[in-house]
C-alpha cells in the first residue's frame, strides 16, 4: 500500500535526521561538558598491560585462607548492590587517598585482587595499573569479574 | 468519518506517545550526564566490540533525548516512534540474551544506580516496543505543542 510505504519512508528519513542531530549534540556535549570521555577510550586489557591475573578458583582459595583482599573498582552504588565478601570499594579515582592502607596490606603479604563486573569492564585493570604506578606490588586482576564469581555462588556480601 | 473507535485509538496512541517520550527523555538526560558510567554499563553487556562502546555511550543518550523531545512535542512522530521501536527491541534482545547466558549485570537503563537485570526489565522493554509500534501505526497527532507553536508564528 502506497500510504503505508510513504509513512515508512518518511519515518526512516526523520529517524536519520534524529540520528544526525544526536551525533552533533553528543559530540558537542562530550567536547564541552564536564564529564566528557574519550571516543576511543583504551580498554585496559590486563594481559596486554602486563598485569597479573588470577582465576576465580585461585582467588577463592586465597580468600578462604585469609590471604587476599579484594578491591572492588566500581562506583559505590554498584558496590552496595553486591560485592565479593570482605571487599573494599576502591575506584581508580580514590586509590591515591587509600594508598597508605593498601601499601601496608600488600607489605604484610596480602594479595590485592582488583575486580569489576565482567571481562568487558576494565576498571579492575585500571585500578591495578594505578596501584603499580603508585609503587604497590602484589596486585592481581580477577579473571571474568564479579558476574562469574556470583554465578559460581562464591561468597557475596550486600 | 471519525468513528468512536478511531477516536479511542487516537487517544490511546497519544497516551503511548507520551509514555514512550517521557521514558526516553528521562533515561537520556540521566545517562547524558555520566557517559563514563554508561560506557561501563554498555561494556558489561558484552555485545558491542570494545571500540564501539565509547561512541555508543556518547551518542545513545542524545538519541534518547531527541526521540523523547520529538514524541512529547509532537513533531517527527513517525521517525521518533520508529527509532524508539528499533531501540526498545534491541534493548529487549540484549537483556534477554544476557539473562539466558546467566550474566549478572546492572541494567544501565536509566542510571548507574539501576538494579541488576531480570525478566521484568525484558518485559518492560518489550511493552515499550509494542507501544512505540502502536504510536507509529496509529498516532494522528492529537496533541502537538510543536504544531501549536508553529501555528502561532504563521498568524
Amino acid at each position: 500500500m502506497p500510504g503505508k510505504n510513504s509513512k515508512i519512508v518518511r519515518g526512516l528519513g526523520q529517524a536519520f535526521f534524529i540520528l544526525v542531530l544526536s551525533v552533533l549534540l553528543g559530540t558537542v556535549s562530550n567536547q564541552f561538558g564536564p564529564q566528557g570521555i574519550s571516543w576511543t577510550a583504551p580498554q585496559v586489557d590486563p594481559a596486554q598491560a602486563g598485569l597479573a591475573e588470577i582465576s576465580p578458583e585461585e582467588a577463592r582459595v586465597l580468600l578462604d585462607r585469609g590471604k587476599a583482599v579484594f578491591l572492588d573498582a566500581r562506583d559505590s552504588s554498584s558496590f552496595r548492590e553486591g560485592h565479593i565478601a570482605g571487599a573494599l570499594n576502591i575506584t581508580p579515582e580514590t586509590v591515591a587517598l587509600n594508598i597508605d592502607m593498601l601499601r601496608s596490606l600488600s607489605d604484610s603479604g596480602m594479595v590485592l585482587i582488583a575486580y569489576c563486573d565482567t571481562p568487558g569492564c576494565s576498571l579492575g585493570a585500571e585500578l591495578a595499573r594505578a596501584l603499580i604506578q603508585l609503587g604497590v606490588s602484589n596486585i592481581k586482576v580477577l579473571e571474568k569479574g564479579l558476574s562469574f564469581w556470583t554465578a559460581q555462588n562464591y561468597p557475596i556480601a550486600r | 468519518m471519525e468513528t468512536a473507535e478511531n477516536k479511542l485509538t487516537s487517544w490511546a496512541a497519544l497516551f503511548c506517545r507520551i509514555i514512550v517520550g517521557a521514558v526516553f527523555l528521562y533515561a537520556g538526560v540521566l545517562k547524558a550526564g555520566d557517559p563514563a558510567e554508561f560506557a561501563r554499563a554498555i561494556g558489561n553487556y558484552q555485545i558491542l566490540p570494545s571500540w564501539a562502546v565509547p561512541p555508543a555511550a556518547i551518542i545513545l543518550p542524545w538519541v534518547e533525548i531527541s526521540i523523547g523531545v520529538a514524541l512529547l512535542a509532537g513533531f517527527w512522530i513517525e521517525g521518533g516512534s520508529l527509532f524508539a521501536a528499533v531501540l526498545f527491541s534491541v534493548f529487549s534482545v540484549a537483556v534477554a540474551f544476557n539473562l539466558m547466558r546467566g550474566l549478572d549485570i546492572s541494567c544501565g537503563c536509566f542510571s548507574s544506580s539501576a538494579g541488576k537485570i531480570n525478566w521484568s526489565y525484558f518485559l518492560r522493554d518489550f511493552m515499550l516496543t509494542l507501544m512505540s509500534v502502536f504510536v507509529f501505526v496509529y498516532d494522528t497527532c492529537l496533541d502537538s505543542p510543536a504544531r501549536w507553536v508553529l501555528s502561532r508564528f504563521k498568524k
